[in-house]
């Protein structure tokens, strides 16, 4: 089997089960409490990982525009996305939540096509009404599933 | 067919609308991490950098709540632990496999996520949730959706 492909099979594992550890987690911690733990837990897994790969010195060279953006992404990424993903967790559930969230290539196809002038394909066409389509689906079921997730 | 009560509809209406604005920022900061690629910094840094500013932004905010992480049990914390280190972990073989293998083999299997969550919390979760046939083939089609607008974004 190509490397790549099991990597990043063991990625779509880890994205996975990082929503599955989080719904028991926050079961009894507030969310923002819950995602500031996670987040503290993950950023010393990324420090070690530098360590171990030799890496360390890379993050003395970034420049201040570099810097600002990582600032921005973090901020989008943690405190406003993270955060509201673990919410919607606690309210809807991983099975529902989770492929709401999925979707997100669809917006960042929709930032590159209007902000970075890159041009439809027609496999994106398909795409984005296959996620469209699925999360109809979801979206329907509850408004006929008999068992509500439980909070 | 039992129909659902107010309250189950208001949380319904919370937490789809709350998961969407998470795929915004996901998205939005996939776009933001490809500039970044693009500058030539590392995603190991990239991750570092947001995740340092991301917990000092999310700490200010939620400082109230971080009492609650003292007095809460061991079992909260490492879960809560373990859902960090397996998204770090993820950003870090995910990348590694784009370096060893390439983007374009590697990237669409970030389609898998939403079915490998659906797995687990069918084997782990089923006090908690049940899948349902509409939510599983409605799963399938948004990781068909996302592979396949994964593939065209790298050109294959």
């Amino acid at each position: 089997m190509n490397i790549g492909i099991l990597l990043g099979f063991l990625a779509a594992c880890g994205w996975g089960s990082a929503v599955v550890f989080a719904k028991v987690g926050l079961r009894s911690l507030p969310t923002g409490a819950g995602t500031l733990v996670s987040l503290w837990a993950g950023f010393i897994f990324l420090t070690i990982t530098i360590f171990c790969l030799n890496q360390q010195h890379d993050l003395l060279d970034v420049g201040v525009s570099s810097l600002f953006l990582m600032a921005l992404l973090g901020i989008i990424t943690y405190p406003i996305g993270r955060f509201c993903n673990y919410t919607g967790i606690t309210y809807i559930g991983v099975s529902r939540a989770t492929p709401i969230v999925a979707s997100n290539p669809l917006i960042a196809t929709v930032w590159a096509i209007t902000l970075g002038g890159e041009k439809i394909h027609f496999l994106t066409g398909i795409g984005t009404l296959a996620i469209i389509a699925g999360i109809s689906l979801i979206l329907s079921e509850s408004l006929h599933e008999k068992n509500q997730p439980k909070r | 067919m039992k129909k659902i009560n107010r309250n189950d509809k208001t949380n319904l209406i919370i937490g789809y609308s709350i998961s969407l604005v998470a795929a915004m920022c996901y998205g939005t900061a996939s776009f933001l991490g490809k500039i970044l690629v693009n500058d030539s910094i590392t995603p190991i840094v990239t991750g570092i950098y947001a995740i340092f500013f991301g917990f000092i932004v999310l700490a200010i905010l939620v400082r109230k709540e971080i009492k609650s992480i003292a007095t809460t049990g061991f079992k909260p914390i490492m879960f809560m632990s373990l859902a960090g280190i397996a998204g770090s972990f993820a950003i870090t073989v995910f990348f590694w496999g784009v370096q060893l293998g390439s983007l374009t083999t590697v990237a669409p299997l970030i389609a898998l996520q939403a079915l490998v969550a659906m797995t687990l919390t069918h084997l782990f979760l089923q006090k908690l949730e049940r899948i349902t046939p509409r939510i599983f083939v409605g799963t399938i089609l948004v990781a068909v959706g996302i592979a396949l607008i994964i593939i065209t974004s790298n050109n294959i």
